[in-house]
């Protein structure tokens, strides 16, 4: 999978569900690992390092905020129907995140 | 790449394709996402050709240490046999354990690894050629049929004070870590499956003919003398090999019934279902089909044999109180 992507140069995030022990960890993975995968494009300075994220909504704000400028952007989630202590609602959160942060970046655009 | 994932891919259409999110999922669950019509990939499992095949890209090496440059056994030769032992032996692993117990790549690979060593050592001992693989593999076979090696344990089993009996006399083929607790040898099988066992076995391994001797009540002072006279007053011809050192001879169901009901002490209850236990066993692989004949497992044509060898008998034989040597014909050691 890793391969895959890497070949593709799109930046990505890969979370491994299995060292996640509750969802909200996963949450400040999945944060952490796009914060790391944009550094490696552009420099972004000191404030996302420490950044808390505490749930589904504070996610998605930063991830607004993150890929402002990004043109693509791939997350993968491996063996997340395996995470435990995770909300029910956590994964068709998940899926339909694409529609949130989107509708930010054409606001902007906008503006 | 994981074997058996789906890959979901949640990629955005009319949007600006800024953000995509991709799921790997074992098992999903039926109304997984709640949306519908989304995009996916799946993995089916390897069949054993694939399985093989990807294993075998890296093969460990036979001899932990170069041997003699003197004996002309270069590099290449070294990976040309590597390579030639190690896909034998990964089809042999498939067959015993793979397919069943450790069908996926990792566990595949890690079984494999970890019967290497024992499987090749009498290679670099020197007692067995490169190439000898079937030699080899008659040699090493009891190391497949321990299910140790499926176990994965950070401390080393206990070792009991004494060494492990085994089938021929020769020491444990594991290291003392690996050792099993000689009991776990015989299978927890129900009372009256356990005398069909002992009954299976002295069906294949008594002639027919000295059925009457052993089995039929009237003769019990005949079964005193082990050897001696039989029929017309000849004394028995000594027989060139041990029966016991040769494979079992296939018998009929009715056969097995006749001796069952000789050796068992009491009367065997109706509510016994003796049929049952039979296919019970042949399921556990105990018992074996040697002809079939129309397909059909009790048929009455169809003869049986039996899969375990005198050490595993007897220890079953003596845990119901049945003494298996009084009712062996030739001499039992």
């Amino acid at each position: 999978m890793k391969d895959v992507l890497s070949h593709s140069n799109t930046p990505f995030a890969l979370v491994d569900s299995r060292e996640c022990i509750t969802g909200r960890h996963l949450l400040e993975r999945t944060l952490a690992a796009a914060v790391d995968a944009i550094d490696g494009l552009a420099e972004q300075g000191e404030p996302w390092r420490n950044i808390r994220c505490e749930s589904i909504s504070t996610l998605n704000v930063h991830l607004q905020r993150l890929l402002g400028g990004c043109d693509r952007f791939v997350m993968v989630f491996d063996g997340i129907d395996k995470q435990r202590e995770v909300p029910p609602t956590l994964l068709s959160a998940l899926a339909r995140f694409h529609e949130t942060v989107c509708q930010a970046i054409q606001t902007i655009e906008q503006i | 790449m994981p074997g058996d994932s789906n890959y979901r891919a949640d990629l955005t259409g009319s949007k600006i394709p800024s953000l995509s999110i991709i799921f790997i999922v074992s098992h999903p669950k039926p109304r997984f996402l709640h949306t519908s019509g989304i995009p996916h990939i799946f993995f089916p499992q390897y069949s054993k050709d694939e399985a093989i095949r990807i294993l075998s890209q890296n093969s460990p090496n036979i001899f932990r240490t170069t041997p003699d440059p003197s004996l002309e056994y270069t590099e290449e030769l070294a990976a040309e046999d590597n390579r030639w032992v190690w896909t034998r032996f990964l089809s042999v692993v498939w067959e015993s354990a793979a397919r069943s117990a450790a069908r996926d790549l990792v566990s595949f690979r890690a079984v494999a690894e970890r019967l290497w060593r024992p499987f090749v050592a009498p290679i670099e001992e020197g007692r067995f050629g490169t190439r000898d693989f079937t030699r080899l593999l008659a040699d090493r076979r009891k190391l497949f049929q321990d299910e140790s090696m499926l176990l994965e344990k950070i401390v080393p089993l206990v070792a009991d004070d004494k060494p492990a009996p085994s089938l021929n006399g020769e020491t444990s083929l594991f290291p003392s870590d690996f050792h099993v607790a000689y009991n776990a040898l015989v299978h927890d099988v129900p009372y009256f499956s356990r005398y069909i066992l002992c009954a299976a076995y002295l069906a294949s391994y008594n002639p027919a003919r000295q059925d009457q001797i052993y089995f039929m009540k009237s003769s019990e002072r005949k079964r005193k003398k082990r050897g001696g006279m039989i029929g017309s007053g000849r004394p028995a011809k000594n027989r060139k090999i041990s029966r016991h050192l040769l494979s079992p001879s296939p018998f009929t169901v009715d056969r097995l019934l006749a001796i069952l009901h000789a050796i068992v002490p009491h009367d065997v209850p109706q509510t016994a279902d003796i049929y049952m236990q039979i296919s019970n066993l042949a399921a556990l692989r105990l018992l074996l089909k040697s002809s079939v004949i129309g397909g059909d497992l009790l048929d009455p044509g169809c003869k049986w044999r039996v899969n375990f060898g005198l050490e595993y008998v007897s220890t079953l034989g003596r845990s119901v109180g049945f003494e298996l040597s009084e009712y062996l014909a030739g001499a039992a050691e």
